[in-house]
C-alpha cells in the first residue's frame, strides 16, 4: 500500500479536535482529514508507518473489513501524493 | 489603531517583551523625522486621528518631544506607551501638555517581580503625570494579580481605566511568554478583579488575544459588552518600525514585512497581512477551537494568531522572513 511515505518538504499541519489541516507554506491550507484517517497521517508524521499497522489501526478505528480499508487507506495515500502532500521515504 | 515604534531603544528589557526580536535586530535605533512625517501622512490617510507611540521606549527617542508637538500641531492625539523609566525632559514636556490631549499608557511594574527601581520610576511618573496616564500591565501568569493598579488610580488620580495585556510568544522568537494553557486561566483569574474594578468605577480594557473561553459562562453573561468583543481583538493592528517598514503586530513580526509607501494606507496593509496569514494559520489558539460555538457564532477569531501560528508541526520557522 504505498511503499515508505512522509511528508513532502514545506508541509506544516496542526492538529484540531476534529482531525488534522495540513498546510503549505506557500499555497495555503490544503486539506482537512477527518478521523480516522487523521490517525494514518499521524502514523505517516510520526515516522511509524507500514501498510499493516495503518491497516490494523483503521479497521480498529472502523470496524471495516480488511479488503475494504486496503482500498481507502490506498485512496488516501494517492489522493494526498496527488495533493503533493506526501513524497515517497 | 495601528502603532507607531519610534524607537528600538528600552532600558527595561522585560523577558516578555513581544518587541525583543525587533529590538534586537540590527536596524535603525531611532525613527527620523522624515520618517516620522511620512507616518502621521499614513495615519491621516488611513483617517486615523490617533498617533499611538511606542517603542522600544519611546520617551528614550532623542526627539520625542518634538514628535509629540508634531502630532498635536496636525491635530491628531498622541498615546505614549511607557514603561515608566521616563528621561526628565520627556516627564516635564508631558506635564505640561493638558490631560485631555494626551494619553499615556503606563506598562506597570509589579512588587515583587520588577526592580524596586522601577517602581519608585513609575510613581514619579504617575505623581507628575497624573489623570494623564492609564494604568496597564502584562500578564505573565495567572496568579499575578491587578488589583494593586486600582489604589495607584486612587492614590495620584491617574485615569479611571486600567489596560489588562497576556504576555504573547513571538512567532519565530524567544520572549518569554505564558503558554496557551496558562492564557487561558489568565480570564477567570481576572473575574474578581474586573468586578472589583466596575465597583471602583473603573472600567476594564482587554488587550489582543483574550476569548470568550478564558471566562466563565455566567460572568459572559453579567458582562455583555465585553462577551461580545473579546474574542475579536487579535486583529492586525499595523506596527510601523522606525526604518518605515510595516508589520502586522509585534507577536508576528517575523512573518512579513511591508515598506511604507506613499499612497498605501492601513485597510490596503491589514488586507495583505490577512490575506497572508489566514492562509496558512489554524482556526484557533486551542484544538477545540475548531468546533468551538463561540468561533461559529462570529463571538470569537481563535485568538491570538502567534499563538495559532506556534500549533503548525513540525518546524515552521523556515516560512518566516530572514531579519
Amino acid at each position: 500500500m504505498g511503499g515508505e511515505v512522509r511528508p513532502a518538504p514545506g508541509i506544516a499541519w496542526v492538529v484540531e479536535q476534529n482531525g488534522v489541516t495540513v498546510v503549505d507554506g506557500d499555497r495555503g491550507a490544503l486539506v482537512s482529514i477527518a478521523y480516522p484517517y487523521a490517525g494514518l497521517w499521524a502514523m505517516i508524521v510520526g515516522g511509524t508507518y507500514t501498510a499493516g499497522r495503518a491497516c490494523d489501526l483503521v479497521m480498529l478505528l472502523t470496524g471495516m473489513d480488511e479488503g475494504a480499508v486496503e482500498r481507502q487507506i490506498v485512496g488516501a495515500l494517492s489522493s494526498w501524493r496527488g495533493l503533493g502532500l506526501l513524497e515517497a521515504g | 489603531m495601528p502603532n507607531i515604534s519610534i524607537t528600538r531603544r528600552c532600558r527595561r528589557d522585560c523577558a516578555f517583551c513581544f518587541a525583543a526580536h525587533e529590538r534586537s535586530r540590527g536596524a535603525v535605533v531611532d525613527m527620523t523625522p522624515a520618517v516620522y512625517e511620512d507616518a502621521l501622512a499614513f495615519l491621516e490617510r488611513s483617517q486615523v486621528a490617533d498617533v499611538r507611540m511606542m517603542g522600544g521606549e519611546p520617551t528614550e527617542h532623542p526627539t520625542f518631544t518634538e514628535f509629540v508637538c508634531r502630532a498635536l500641531e496636525r491635530g491628531l492625539r498622541p498615546t505614549i506607551f511607557t514603561g515608566g523609566l521616563m528621561p526628565d525632559e520627556a516627564l516635564d514636556y508631558l506635564s505640561g501638555v493638558p490631560a485631555e490631549r494626551v494619553t499615556v499608557v503606563l506598562n506597570s511594574a509589579v512588587s515583587g517581580r520588577d526592580p524596586d527601581v522601577w517602581i519608585r520610576a513609575q510613581e514619579r511618573v504617575c505623581s507628575r503625570l497624573g489623570a494623564r496616564v492609564e494604568p496597564g500591565i502584562t500578564l505573565d501568569t495567572p496568579a499575578l494579580r491587578p488589583d494593586f493598579l486600582l489604589d495607584l488610580i486612587e492614590r495620584h488620580g491617574l485615569r479611571p481605566r486600567v489596560r489588562l495585556g497576556i504576555s504573547h510568544p513571538i512567532w519565530g522568537g524567544r520572549n518569554r511568554s505564558l503558554h496557551a494553557r496558562g492564557a487561558r486561566a489568565v480570564g477567570s483569574a481576572l473575574e474578581p478583579f474586573v468586578r472589583m474594578a466596575g465597583a471602583a468605577g473603573v472600567g476594564v480594557d482587554l488587550d489582543c488575544g483574550f476569548t470568550p473561553c478564558m471566562f466563565s459562562p455566567e460572568f459572559l453573561e453579567t458582562h455583555p459588552v465585553l462577551a461580545d468583543s473579546v474574542g475579536m481583538r487579535c486583529n492586525t493592528i499595523v506596527d510601523l518600525l522606525p526604518e518605515g517598514d510595516a508589520i502586522a503586530c509585534y507577536a508576528l513580526s517575523r512573518f512579513m514585512r511591508f515598506p511604507m509607501t506613499d499612497g498605501s494606507t492601513r485597510e490596503e496593509m491589514i488586507s495583505g497581512f490577512d490575506r497572508e496569514l489566514e492562509r496558512v494559520l489554524p482556526a484557533g489558539t486551542y484544538r477545540e477551537c475548531a468546533r468551538c460555538q463561540y468561533r461559529l457564532e462570529g463571538r470569537c477569531g481563535g485568538g491570538c494568531r502567534a499563538r495559532r501560528a506556534l500549533r503548525l508541526r513540525p518546524d515552521t520557522r523556515p516560512w518566516l522572513g530572514k531579519g
